[in-house]
């Protein structure tokens, strides 16, 4: 069966995107992760003009997000003073994004450099990712040594703030900083920043890991909010039909997924998981070097 | 098409009877004004062509009449705006974008249907140039007139192919068929992804090597349905669509869990 899809301008499989909305939620689910960074690429090949998947993307999160932090609200897991900070910078960053996405449009720069973007997170992230997980696969076999907390520099940073549900004592430019950085990525590239902000909290503000998630998640839903209603707002290319399939597909798929994930060998999936990464990227890659069939495009207006 | 769309087969043939008994008036009443001539006319049995959620392209039937012995060019063409054409050019080993050029005056669709192969139809190409017939032969005024520079032509080939391998752009039909030595019919295909606007359809009768007479009709193409609210909505009212998407998301986040929480 096939689908117009009113934004995006064509004709669209609809079995073949529920089932594409279906796996990467179900990878989501697996592993915890939003699933933005798979999607938005996957989009893009399935032939959704690169703007129109990152903004229709970022409104799938909002959705995604939502779910997600109902449920570690519920345990008490949100720190709602930390996220407010991450959040203030996360709107500061994600309309700055949104504003020079829109200036990239318009000089015909925008496809270079959401693709280009994605090279660089999926190649780090995907290398990152396989190195810890073969590493863990390794360690886990040996017998795991405790990690110890580093002391850093960033520490010493002004503005320090207490922040009572997660125990912590740390400057409120930090999680704005963060907040900020990763509010400017989801605006570019369509992702929640989960896979970014998780560690970040971890390791550069020593959230205990309970926290984490949930506030993470929760921060989200309103960076995404944010970017999906700028996008709509000056760039209208926010697709309510390819949305809402994403969701239905995105949804199920995660529920699945959460369901499984206990069941599964762990490390095993995440090497997998590292490996559909890097084969996203060099994909990806390929398309940006490779000589294009028609060396001219052409655009509506002046 | 017509296996898919039997309804809007029916209404053609039902416009085509009525064509056709007009016409029977009409010579009437051209006798009576004492002029022996038949009337030349071009018209579309679609009126309005559909754009829905399940579009996957469209014939479209144009016929009409001209006078015995005459050859018929018709020229669809969509309504005319302003396009960039970008070219990439190699950075580092990346492809990106980097000249371009801008013609103002580009229709949105052109396409071309004749009784034989147009350039037997004139002994050369300066009638081709005059009425436009072929996509090479628009007049694609660029944005800044910069004379004699070649590169201006590279953009204007680059355009054509471009658009011809979207669909939009076809001159290889000589499929005007003639169905008396007056009446004629011809199909032009409306790819799925077919610009909205007004058509014009133009009727060129040639005889001896001379466009001797022109007709003119018109037909809209818009989008309708579910598919016509959210991109009006989208387009017009931005700010409202943007809420609207972010309020449906949250609802539907929320409704999950709610669901999956009664689950097992």
């Amino acid at each position: 069966m096939t689908v117009y899809l009113p934004i995006a301008e064509i004709s669209v499989n609809v079995f073949a995107l529920l089932a594409m909305g279906g796996v990467v939620g179900l990878l989501s689910g697996l592993f915890g992760v939003g699933g933005g960074f798979l999607m938005t690429p996957l989009l893009i090949f399935f032939g959704i003009p690169p703007i129109v998947a990152v903004a229709t993307q970022a409104n799938q999160i909002v959705a995604t997000s939502v779910s997600g932090s109902l449920a570690h609200w519920r345990r008490g897991n949100v720190d709602l003073a930390m996220g407010g900070m991450l959040l203030a910078g996360g709107i500061v960053g994600s309309s700055g994004g949104v504003w020079l996405f829109s200036y990239l449009r318009e000089i015909g720069q925008i496809d270079l450099v959401i693709k280009g973007s994605f090279v660089l997170f999926l190649g780090t992230i995907g290398t990152l990712m396989l190195i810890e997980s073969v590493k863990s696969f390794i360690k886990r076999r040996r017998g795991a040594s405790p990690q110890k907390r580093r002391h850093y520099w960033i520490h010493s940073l002004p503005l320090k703030m207490k922040f009572r549900k997660s125990g912590i004592y740390v400057s409120a430019l930090l999680p704005i900083a963060i907040g900020g950085l990763i509010g400017f990525l989801v605006a570019i590239m369509g992702i929640g920043g989960g896979f970014i902000m998780v560690p970040a909290m971890i390791y550069l503000l020593g959230m205990p890991t309970i926290m984490v998630v949930g506030t993470s998640l929760f921060q989200i839903i309103f960076v995404t909010a944010n970017v999906t209603f700028l996008q709509a707002a000056t760039n209208s290319n926010v697709d309510l039909v390819l949305a809402v399939i994403l969701m239905a597909g995105g949804i199920i798929g995660a529920q699945f997924g959460a369901r499984w994930g206990n069941r599964l060998n762990a490390e095993a999936l995440r090497i997998l998981l590292s490996a559909l990464v890097l084969m996203v990227c060099v994909k990806l890659v390929y398309d940006l070097v490779a000589t294009p069939v028609d060396l001219y495009t052409v655009v509506i207006g002046g | 098409m017509s296996a898919i769309h039997p309804t809007l087969n029916r209404a053609r043939f039902r416009v085509l009877a009525t064509f056709l008994a007009g016409l029977a008036n009409l010579g009437t009443s051209a006798t009576q004004a004492q002029t022996p001539r038949q009337p030349i006319v071009v018209e579309v049995a679609q009126p309005q062509i559909e754009i829905d959620i399940g579009f996957k392209g469209s014939d479209l039937l144009i016929f009409g009449q001209v006078e015995a012995g005459t050859d018929v060019i018709v020229v669809v063409r969509g309504e005319t705006r302003t396009e960039t054409v970008r070219r990439k050019e190699r950075f580092f080993g990346v492809w990106t974008t980097g000249k371009s050029r801008t013609f103002i005056t580009v229709p949105s669709f052109y396409a071309l249907a004749s009784s034989r192969p147009i350039d037997h139809l004139f002994p050369d190409e300066s009638a081709l140039q005059r009425y436009e017939l072929s996509p090479q032969n628009i007049n694609f005024t660029p944005l800044d007139i910069v004379p004699g520079d070649p590169t201006t032509d590279i953009f204007r080939e680059a355009l054509i192919s471009n658009k011809s391998g979207q669909g939009l752009y076809d001159d290889q039909h000589y499929n005007v068929k003639f169905l008396s030595d007056q009446l004629f019919r011809t199909t032009m295909y409306m790819p799925a992804n077919v610009p909205i606007g007004r058509y014009t359809v133009r009727l060129y009768m040639v005889r001896s090597d001379r466009v001797v007479a022109q007709r003119e009709t018109y037909f809209i193409v818009d989008k309708v349905g579910i598919e016509e609210k959210v991109y009006r909505f989208a387009h017009e009212h931005g700010v409202l669509y943007g809420l609207f998407a972010v309020v449906l998301a949250l609802l539907a986040g929320w409704l999950v869990t709610l669901f999956f929480r009664r689950g097992p």
